[in-house]
């Protein structure tokens, strides 16, 4: 997998694949098998038309805005969440149900009651995208300190290490790795949280948009901007991964 | 000095009372090489974490250097088995981990454990990480980490027992020069080879199981200065031949009991 050539070899892969799928697409589009699959570059168009539309880079502006402000907050609240529910037992009791709920629940269900609290602003998403995303942080940092090597901490006390190195020196770099990977998930989740409570609002940002665009059969501006979500995404997660790497554990 | 009095271990195993330890007393003076043996069960490593403050016993106490024990303390370092090195540390502050724990700067743990790592023949290898090392110079290292809190008591749990035969006997030679070297320190040595315990100590504390207790406590007729030169002898032959009687019976008895009960 490392190796230069086989990662070429990926990199070249992907490339086809996606050409390929692209070459079919425009293909069946052109074929006009059904009016729910424009062809390839009719798309491509409404993607450069909908850059430059005033009405996309408001919703993409409100969608990101509140990626900006919940994403950040969930990842500080759910690594210290993870932590504390990592090394104290009861803490961990306690909120281990809601975690488990909050992970296996279809979490669509609870929007409208978050709707019924916040409205049809900025708030709601936000809420959203709490919900979305705090738990898999919370989750994969205390699955972290439960990988912890228990003949680490016999070392560690053996030495007589304070509670505190024993913190910094060992639970820490051990629990760091899958703690970071949570992270990693949730940013994916961010977006996914943001872009569905948008659409169940139905008002406002990118969810908001493609919501009208469906209603309104727009097809290509539908799959212009659903495109565009995808694109997101993929930066994202390969932003935040590259970022995972220069972290030493 | 380790004074053991009247130590006893009882576990819940499965919900029925399992006595680990049965009333252990033993003494080993200072600047002693003591090594305990015995079949797998015998409570040798519980007995060796009771010493390093790890585990309480339900009985006795454990007096070192004078004092009660009743934890891990400044004057016991203790080897494993299994190295337990953290492997997101480097070499050097892996060696100093114990001496970060006792609130040792950072310049002088780290000129102590360069000093303890160029001992062991691991100069050169401060800034590698252990996974870039073979068994042997990681517990070589796990050796070096022990010694630079300067212990006067130094535990030892199956030290040996993770690597090959070869790199095994050349571990025992270096630990055997090392005792030469500062031998007023006290060594309480784990192992379940026969010819590792001869070897390397002064006396042999003979553990069996069921309950774990000693069974024997005997001498080493050899002196360790000269260990390398006496293996070869026809009377160090027959001290372990005889100590592999006693070993074997101890087995077998194990064996047939285990068979009855089950």
């Amino acid at each position: 997998m490392t190796e230069p050539l086989s990662a070429f070899r990926s990199v070249a892969l992907g490339t086809v694949s996606v050409i390929g799928a692209l070459l079919l697409w425009e293909l069946v589009g052109v074929a006009d098998v059904s009016s729910a699959l424009p062809p390839f570059h009719n798309v491509a168009l409404a993607f450069v038309d909908l850059l430059s539309s005033d009405a996309f880079q408001e919703s993409v502006w409100f969608t990101l805005r509140a990626i900006a402000i919940a994403f950040p907050l969930t990842v500080a609240a759910g690594l210290i969440m993870g932590l504390l529910m990592g090394l104290v037992r009861p803490l961990r009791w306690m909120f281990d149900p809601y975690m488990t709920l909050a992970l296996s629940v279809p979490l669509v269900a609870i929007i409208p009651i978050l709707i019924n609290l916040f409205g049809f602003g900025r708030l709601t998403i936000i809420a959203v995208i709490v919900v979305y995303t705090l738990p898999v942080v919370v989750v994969n940092t205390v699955a972290g300190f439960d990988s912890v090597d228990p003949d680490q901490v016999a070392m560690a006390r053996s030495f007589g290490a304070s509670r505190l190195l024993l913190l910094r020196r060992v639970l820490l770099p051990t629990a760091a790795p899958l703690a970071a990977s949570g992270v990693r998930l949730a940013a994916g989740r961010a977006i996914k949280g943001a872009i569905v409570g948008e659409q169940i609002v139905g008002l406002v940002g990118m969810g908001g948009l493609i919501q009208r665009f469906g209603g309104a059969f727009a097809v290509e501006d539908l799959y212009a901007a659903i495109v565009f979500v995808g694109i997101l995404g993929i930066v994202v997660v390969n932003l935040l991964t590259r970022l995972e790497r220069r972290v030493p554990a | 000095m380790i004074d053991i009095n009247g130590v006893s271990m009882t576990f819940e195993r499965d919900g029925v009372p399992f006595t680990a330890l049965d009333g252990i007393d033993l003494t080993i003076a200072d600047g002693e090489f003591a090594s305990i043996i015995g079949p797998s069960g015998c409570g040798k490593t519980t007995l060796l974490k009771i010493i390093a403050g790890l585990v309480d016993p339900t009985a006795g106490t454990v007096t070192v250097d004078g004092t009660v024990i009743d934890g891990p303390g400044p004057e016991r370092a203790l080897v494993f088995q299994n190295f337990v090195l953290l492997p997101w540390a480097t070499i050097l502050d892996n060696t100093a981990f114990g001496l970060e724990a006792r609130g040792v700067g950072k310049e002088e743990r780290r000129r102590i454990a360069r000093e303890q790592l160029a001992r062991m023949g691991l100069s050169g290898f401060e800034q590698h990480y252990p996974r870039e090392l073979s068994g042997g110079m990681q517990q070589r290292v796990g050796i070096a980490r022990a010694l630079a809190v300067d212990p006067s008591n130094l535990l030892m749990d199956e030290p040996f027992g993770a690597l090959d035969a070869l790199t095994r006997q050349l571990m025992q030679k270096d630990l055997l020069d090392l005792w030469e070297e500062d031998e007023e320190r006290t060594a309480a040595f784990v192992t379940h080879s026969m010819d590792e315990a001869v070897y390397l100590s002064d006396r042999i504390v003979l553990m069996n199981t069921r309950p774990g207790r000693i069974e024997e406590i005997i001498d080493v007729p050899f002196p360790r200065e000269n260990r390398a030169d006496v293996v070869s002898q026809a009377d160090y032959n027959e001290f372990t031949r005889y100590l592999w009687s006693r070993l074997e019976g101890m087995q077998r008895d194990d064996m047939a009991t285990r068979g009855a009960a089950g």
